[in-house]
């Protein structure tokens, strides 16, 4: 019994920085394309989307988090992806629809490049190429 | 380390996205929006397989080519077009594929990115979709279309019958909660849809839906998309909208338009 509570204690304290589950237009302005690079933290290969943490280094040197939303697993695996497709300590390019809110570090994922060169799509067929990453 | 992550259905983000990447390139989206022309024919891949009994033989998994085929402007009736107007404005956050909910029949066929399987036996076509595992046992067997079509269902209630190589769907009986596309084509229980498969060759199928509802729209209306022959190496996968979701990951009810 007492590890029920403390599990759902820890069910609480984690899920209460979650947002909630927003269509795509509702979450992101599809208007505001932004390219970021930083190193992966994590890589959480999941339905219903995979997810990339990832730290963001500024030209100023200040460091921020930024979370990523890309897509399910069978849309990702028939991209070419796998859950080895980024490990931690990977340098990654990843152009994105950002947040509606400016001041979020969250974007949904276009396409991601890595160090190596090579490019995976997020959205099949939203090849555009990756340009710099912002200053 | 802040985590503000978001969830979202398959088919709302996709769509979304594809479609206003394309507004901000100046395009609608693949050149082919609302009230366009249907897709070009595919070039002929070979002849089209035929099961024993002479018909099309459609088994296998097929997907909508990238683009989402061509579509007629939804006329609505006022009621319908004052609740797409407020879903409109509230960007959208009411699609029930946001909550996990059926995509229903248009988009589940037409979507590009999950794919579909059929299986085709001599008295029926079962439609099997990558898409939250939904499925239509369709009877081919010469029955006619029920007259009390209970419970409603998102997909409604589906007979076949075969008019040369097409199989003709007749179906009734939806729920009204569906959107019939991603932009909140709303739509009643009193939609009926007839779909045409028309096998043209051994690798695709074209798609062709007639949806007529007197009580949400002022016309019916027409969807198609062109339907490919997945790689033999693909097969279908799991997809659950739900997977990982917390409780708090859905928006309560009273925050949504009904």
């Amino acid at each position: 019994m007492r590890m029920i509570v403390i599990a759902l204690c820890v069910a609480v304290l984690t899920s209460a920085s979650v947002e909630g589950h927003h269509s795509f237009s509702a979450e992101f302005d599809g208007s505001q394309i932004q390219t970021i690079k930083g190193t992966v933290k994590e890589f959480e290969w999941m339905n219903p989307h995979a997810y990339i943490i990832l730290e963001v280094t500024d030209a100023s040197g200040r460091t921020a988090s930024w979370g990523v939303q890309t897509r399910n697993l069978s849309i990702l695996k028939r991209q070419g992806w796998s859950q080895k497709t980024l490990q931690p300590g990977d340098i990654v390019t990843i152009e994105l629809y950002h947040h509606r809110d400016p001041g979020k570090n969250v974007g949904f994922a276009r396409y991601i490049q890595k160090a190596d060169g090579t490019k995976y799509d997020v959205i099949p067929g939203g090849r555009g190429g990756i340009v710099a990453p912002n200053p | 380390m802040q985590r503000r992550f978001v969830s979202i259905a398959g088919a709302a983000l996709l769509i979304a996205a594809t479609a206003l990447a394309h507004i901000a390139a100046g395009q609608t989206p693949q050149g082919r929006g609302r009230g366009a022309a249907s897709p070009p024919p595919a070039a002929a891949s070979g002849p089209i397989p035929r099961t024993a009994d002479g018909k099309p033989d459609m088994n296998g998994i097929f997907s909508a080519s990238e683009t989402r085929g061509g579509r007629q402007a939804i006329s609505f009736q006022p009621w319908a077009k004052e609740k797409h107007d407020r879903f409109v404005a509230r960007r959208l956050a009411d699609n029930p594929t946001a909550r996990c909910l059926s995509p229903g029949l248009i988009n589940l066929t037409t979507v590009s990115f999950f794919p579909i399987q059929f299986v085709q036996t001599p008295g029926q076509m079962v439609i099997l979709y990558e898409w939250d595992h939904f499925f239509r046992v369709i009877p081919t067997d010469g029955r006619k279309q029920t007259d009390d079509p209970d419970p409603l269902q998102s997909l409604g209630h589906s007979v076949g019958r075969w008019d040369g190589d097409t199989l003709v769907v007749d179906v009734v009986g939806f729920s009204d909660y569906t959107w019939i596309d991603n932009n909140a084509g709303v739509h009643s229980d009193a939609l009926h849809v007839v779909e045409r498969f028309t096998m043209i060759d051994r690798d695709t199928i074209e798609y062709r839906a007639l949806l007529e509802d007197p009580k949400a729209w002022t016309k019916p209306w027409n969807v198609t998309a062109t339907l490919k022959r997945r790689p033999p190496t693909d097969a279908l996968m799991e997809y659950n909208c739900a997977e990982n979701n917390k409780p708090d990951d859905f928006p309560p009810d009273d925050q949504l338009v009904r």
